[in-house]
C-alpha cells in the first residue's frame, strides 16, 4: 500500500519556546521510500529528526505516523508505534556488551519473537555476531554504526530515521553503509535519512528536502536536485562551474 | 589477634551492603546523591517492628521462634510487607518531592531536597515512636564459637546467609532481567534509552521500591542485631555512601563488596583503636576513594 507513513505539518519545534529552530516545516514521506534531509549547518536537520522522535519540544503543529496523531507522544511510545531512530552520536550502550544493546531493544517484542528477531540482526550484520559479548563501547565507529542501526530495526520499525549515519565514518564505510541502508528498504522500512553528505544522501535516497533556516527551502526527487546546480552552489558549496555532487 | 572483628564486621558490612545498593542506584539513574536514604532504613525498621507487634497479637502460637534463632514467622511475614511499603513509600516521595525538581532543577537542588526529606521524615518517625530505643526480640542470644577464637548468633549467621541471597537475586535482576537491562541502559543513556522502548518513568519507578525494600531490609537486620531508633538510618548514611562510592557509582556488586570492606574496616578500627574513631573510618575510605579511585572498584570509568 503506497502513501504517507509520516506527515509533518507546520512544525514549530526547539529547545526554547520563543525561539523554535523549526519555523513550519512540513513534508511527507511515502511508504517505502527513502527521504533524504539534507542543508547546511544549523539549518535545523537534527532538530527535525529529534522533534519527529520525541525528544524536542513541539511548540506548534502536527506529526502524524500511519495516520496516527504523534505529536504529543512520548519517545518509547514511539517505539511501540513503529518508528525507529539513530541518533547522531552515544549511539550505543557502551558499557553494556552488544548482545545486551540488542536484547534490551527486543524486551518491548513478544517473548517468542525476541531471539529470532535478534538472530535476524546477526544475519543482516554478522560482524556484530562474531564477539557478541564485547562491550559495544570497545567496537569501532562503523561497528557501533552497525550496532546502532540494528538495535533500531529490532523492534521492526516501519519508519527508520537515522541521524548523520555517515558521520565519522571512511568513504568505504559510507559505501557499506548504504547498501546496508538499501537492504533495509528493500525489506519495506521506509527510510528518513539526515545527511550532511549531500552526495551520499543524494545518491541512496529517492527524494530529498534541503532546510535552510528552519524552512524546507528546496524539495523533489534527488535526480531533479543531483540537476540543478543552483541548489550545489547554494547549500553546499559548490563552484558555479563544478558538478552539484 | 582476635579475629572476631572479622565476624562482627561482615555482619555489620552486609547490613551496609543492602543499603549501599539502593544509594548506588538512585545515584547511577537519578543522578543525585539521597540523603534521604537513610531515613528508609529506620522507617523500613519502624514499620516492621509495628507490623510484627500486630501480626504478633492476632498470632496462635505467639511464642514460636524459628530453632535457636530469636524470631519467627511473625518477623518473615512484616519484614515481607514492611519491605512492599517501605519501597512505596519511597515511591511516594519520588512522586510528592523528586519528580517535581527533575525537570527543572539540578542535581544541587535535589540533592539539597533530599537533606529536608530527610530531617521531615526523621522527625516524623520521632515523634510517631519517640526516640527510645526499640527491640524486635529481647531474648539473649548465646553465640556459637566458629572456629579461629571467632563467635557469632544465630541471628547473624542467618542475616548473613539472607544477604548473601538478597544479593545475589538483585545481581541476577539487573543482570538478566528485562527491568534490570532497562535500569542499566537508563543509568548509562537516558536518552538512547528512551528511543530503544525504555519508559524511564517506570525504570525510577523500579528504583525507588527496589532501594526502599533493600533499605527496609536492612533496616530490620540492624533492628535484629542492635535496636530500632528513629537515627539508626542516619548514622548509616556516611558508611552507605562510602561503600556506594568504593564499590563503584552503579554497580550492585561494587555496593555489596564495599559495604563488606567498610564494616571490616569499622570493625577493625574499633578493634585498634577504640570505638571512638569508627565514624572516621568510613569518612577516610570515602575521601580516599574519591581523591585516588574515583570510579571505584567495580565503576565505569567516563
Amino acid at each position: 500500500m503506497k502513501g504517507p507513513i509520516l506527515v509533518v505539518q507546520d512544525l514549530q519545534a526547539g529547545y526554547e519556546r520563543g525561539a523554535p529552530i523549526l519555523r513550519g516545516v512540513s513534508f511527507d514521506i511515502s511508504r517505502g521510500e527513502m527521504l533524504a534531509v539534507l542543508g547546511p549547518n544549523g539549518a535545523g536537520k537534527s532538530t527535525l529528526i529529534r522533534a519527529v522522535a520525541g525528544l524536542v519540544t513541539k511548540f506548534a503543529g502536527e506529526v502524524r505516523l500511519l495516520g496516527k496523531d504523534i505529536t504529543s507522544a512520548m519517545a518509547h511510545e514511539l517505539v511501540r508505534a513503529g518508528l525507529g531512530f539513530v541518533p547522531q552520536t552515544d549511539n550505543v550502550f557502551t558499557h553494556m556488551p552488544i548482545s545486551d544493546n540488542l536484547r534490551l531493544a527486543a524486551d518491548i517484542l513478544p517473548k517468542t519473537e525476541r531471539r529470532s528477531q535478534i538472530e535476524s540482526m546477526y544475519g543482516l550484520f554478522p560482524d556484530l555476531a562474531r564477539r557478541p559479548q564485547l562491550e559495544a563501547g570497545r567496537l569501532s565507529g562503523g561497528q557501533r554504526q552497525m550496532l546502532a542501526i540494528a538495535r533500531a530495526l529490532i523492534p521492526r520499525p516501519q519508519l527508520l530515521l537515522l541521524d548523520e549515519a555517515s558521520a565519522g565514518l571512511s568513504p568505504k564505510l559510507v559505501g557499506e553503509l548504504l547498501v546496508k541502508l538499501r537492504q533495509i528498504k528493500a525489506q519495506g522500512v521506509t527510510i528518513l535519512l539526515v545527511e550532511q553528505n549531500a552526495k551520499a544522501a543524494l545518491g541512496a535516497a529517492d527524494r530529498a528536502v534541503i532546510l535552510n533556516g528552519g524552512q524546507i527551502a528546496h524539495e523533489g526527487s534527488c535526480a531533479d536536485l543531483l540537476r540543478d546546480r543552483s541548489i550545489g552552489q547554494l547549500f553546499f558549496g559548490l563552484k558555479p562551474k563544478g558538478t552539484v555532487v | 589477634m582476635n579475629l572476631q572483628f572479622l565476624a562482627d564486621g561482615l555482619v555489620m558490612g552486609a547490613m551496609i551492603g543492602l543499603g549501599a545498593i539502593g544509594v548506588t542506584l538512585t545515584y547511577a539513574i537519578l543522578r543525585f546523591a539521597n540523603f534521604a536514604h537513610g531515613e528508609f532504613i529506620a522507617w523500613g525498621a519502624y514499620i516492621a517492628l509495628a507490623l510484627t507487634g500486630v501480626v504478633g497479637a492476632i498470632a496462635v502460637d505467639k511464642s514460636s521462634t524459628f530453632g535457636s534463632l530469636s524470631f519467627g514467622w511473625p518477623i518473615i511475614l512484616a519484614a515481607a510487607v514492611a519491605a512492599v511499603l517501605t519501597g512505596g513509600l519511597a515511591v511516594a516521595l519520588d512522586l510528592c518531592l523528586f519528580s517535581r525538581l527533575r525537570n527543572r532543577g539540578n542535581a544541587i537542588v535535589m540533592v539539597i531536597a533530599s537533606f529536608g526529606a530527610s530531617l521531615a521524615l526523621r522527625n516524623l518517625l520521632e515523634f510517631l515512636f519517640t526516640s527510645q530505643p526499640a527491640y524486635f526480640s529481647q531474648k539473649i542470644q548465646m553465640a556459637i564459637p566458629i572456629g579461629a577464637g571467632i563467635r557469632i548468633t544465630p541471628d547473624q549467621l542467618f542475616l548473613l546467609g539472607l544477604t548473601m541471597v538478597l544479593f545475589i537475586l538483585v545481581d541476577s535482576f539487573m543482570v538478566h532481567s528485562a527491568s534490570g537491562r532497562a535500569m542499566r541502559a537508563v543509568a548509562e543513556n537516558p536518552t538512547l534509552a528512551k528511543i530503544s522502548g525504555v519508559n524511564v518513568d517506570k525504570v525510577i519507578r523500579t528504583t525507588w521500591m527496589l532501594g526502599g525494600a533493600l533499605a527496609c531490609a536492612a533496616g530490620i537486620m540492624v533492628g535484629l542485631t542492635v535496636q530500632v531508633r528513629p537515627y539508626m538510618g542516619f548514622d548509616l548514611l556516611l558508611p552507605l555512601f562510602a561503600a556506594a562510592i568504593l564499590g563503584g557509582i552503579g554497580s550492585v556488586r561494587g555496593a555489596v563488596a564495599g559495604g563488606l570492606i567498610v564494616g571490616i574496616s569499622e570493625a577493625l578500627a574499633v578493634r585498634l583503636v577504640g570505638a571512638d574513631y569508627r565514624a572516621a573510618i568510613a569518612f577516610l575510605i570515602l575521601v580516599t576513594v574519591l581523591m585516588f579511585r574515583p570510579a571505584g572498584l567495580f565503576g565505569v570509568r567516563p
